[in-house]
């Protein structure tokens, strides 16, 4: 064997150039493994601020805003990531460490899926981020009557008190559920709430949003700061116009609404100004020449700057099916075509 | 500014191990260190950078010169990036990340500090104490505890090369 040189290891990293190299890790499971290095890794990692900083560098990256999650109810592997990366998907498999009751997804939010179990009246609710593998178990509200319908569901992250919120919102009244305090506390509101579409509630922008419908379309916010529902105004050309079907998704934390206009074949989005809650809404972009009356929501799932702005995908028996524009109609499967 | 003539004005850096570099000011104040320093008219005679060696000091020159002959293009930038880092190892990853902290170069911290979190992604731990010179102050039962604690995340990790 050839004799090496003595290499020391006299390399000292400040810690703040640590942390700026650690918060580059594209992958959390590499963050999780390094705690392990020494105590005040482990320290910095484990850190809510840290971790914070974490998930908006990786929110904010191009890779990133494109994977999500879905079901195949009919398959032993109920969950599965899904990438969409050089115009195709890409598939990845889970490790499933929570328990198999639990596989209807009712919301997300910052990584952590708010799962239930199948029956329509449960009470059983789990929080499960499939990144960190960690996992809640828990009730719905104790004094609610099993069989009184949720409309919406929602799950928010309050940074101020760093604790995961779920909130479950009925006709009248809704129960937030403090992960933290691991207990619910029920309030009453004023607005009238009806499901409308989704009952998946989108966090971003410091809020959990919903479109509800009972005479009228709102959008409605939950506020983890006050604990309050409140409406939010749509874009003015809206009001009024009952015949459109109205969604709201988030890209690249912001909050989007879309009109899908079936007469005119075309979908208008809007982005919400953050962090402002009056005349917030900005026309970003309108897709002309899209299928006409399909029967499958269109839901913008992500963002790619050299597209056409925003991709689309139907969502077809569980399935996504990646939609780009009249353009794209040619690439869809058969089955999907009209 | 100092330059009143056409001419392009030119600045002396100086390594801590006294090796001296000529450098167009137009590149050297992509640092804003070197930038205050000609700024507060201390850039006269040769300009000392006491935390950077030679060698390094010659690497982020060169750097220096090639992205800003570039234009304003990102994706150009960013691909000069990515060749200029793509031959380094990770002791001169960990010099540069140094030098670009002590020289406040923010596109140059971003590209190495970038640079060094994907090289370490699939490394074991034993790997990074070594590499980043940290003593393991986790007592046995402590550090297996920790471990246990997210045992997956030693799954997939690549073998150590460098032994």
């Amino acid at each position: 064997m050839a004799i090496e040189l003595e290499k020391t290891p006299s390399l000292y990293l400040p810690f703040d150039v640590v942390e700026i190299i650690l918060l580059k890790l594209p992958s959390v499971k590499s963050l999780l493994r390094f705690k392990t290095v020494c105590k005040s890794w482990n320290t910095m990692i484990s850190d809510h601020v840290f971790v914070r900083k974490h998930l908006e560098k990786s929110k904010n990256s191009p890779n990133n805003n494109n994977l999500f999650l879905s079901t195949y109810k009919s398959s032993i592997q109920r969950f599965s990531w899904f990438k969409f990366e050089g115009q195709r998907f890409h598939a990845e498999r889970v490790e499933e460490n929570i328990h198999y009751i639990y596989d209807v997804i009712l919301c997300e939010c910052n990584g952590v899926l708010l799962l239930k179990e199948p029956r329509r009246y449960t009470r059983k609710y789990a929080l499960w981020n499939p990144t960190t593998r960690n996992v809640m178990y828990f009730e719905g509200p104790p004094t609610f009557r099993r069989d009184e319908l949720v409309h919406d569901y929602g799950v928010c992250y309050d940074a101020i008190t760093d604790d995961f919120k779920v909130v479950f919102v009925y006709e009248m009244k809704y129960a937030i559920y403090s992960c933290n305090n691991r207990s619910w506390k029920e309030k009453k509101t004023r607005l009238e709430i009806a499901n409308y579409g989704s009952h998946a509630g989108i966090f971003v922008d410091e809020a959990i949003y919903w479109v509800s419908k009972t005479g009228q379309i709102l959008v409605v916010y939950f506020d983890p700061t006050t604990d309050e529902l409140k409406t939010l105004q749509k874009p003015e050309v809206l009001n009024g116009d009952e015949t459109s079907t109205i969604r709201i998704s988030s890209l690249r934390g912001s909050l989007y609404l879309y009109c899908d206009d079936r007469d005119e074949n075309t979908v208008r989005i809007w982005i919400k100004e953050k962090g402002v809650f009056e005349n917030c809404w900005n026309e970003y972009i309108t897709i002309e020449n899209l299928m006409s009356r399909s029967k499958w929501w269109l839901q913008p799932l992500c963002f790619k700057k050299k597209i056409y702005g925003i991709v689309f995908f139907f969502f077809y028996h569980l399935q996504f099916v990646p939609f780009r524009n009249s353009v794209s109609v040619n690439n869809c499967p058969k089955h999907l075509r009209q | 500014m100092a330059a009143e003539t056409g001419t392009p004005t030119t600045l002396t850096l100086k390594s801590n191990d006294d090796e001296l570099f000529s450098v167009a000011e137009s590149a050297a104040i992509l640092s804003v260190t070197i930038r205050n320093m000609v700024e507060d008219g201390c850039a006269g005679g040769v300009i000392p950078l006491d935390n950077v060696d030679g060698k390094t000091l010659a690497s982020v020159i060169t750097y220096m010169n090639g992205i800003s002959a570039i234009p304003a293009d990102e994706e150009k930038k960013k691909s000069y990036r990515d060749k200029f880092l793509s031959d380094k190892d990770f002791e001169t990853l960990a010099d540069m990340v140094l030098a670009a902290n002590y020289l406040n170069m923010s596109c140059l911290m971003d590209a190495v500090s970038a640079k060094i979190a994907q090289v370490m992604e699939k490394k074991s731990v034993g790997w990074v104490r070594r590499k980043f010179g940290i003593e393991n102050d986790y007592t046995p039962e402590e550090e297996a505890a920790v471990k246990e604690e997210h045992k997956w995340t030693f799954e997939g990790v690549e073998t150590d090369d460098d032994n």
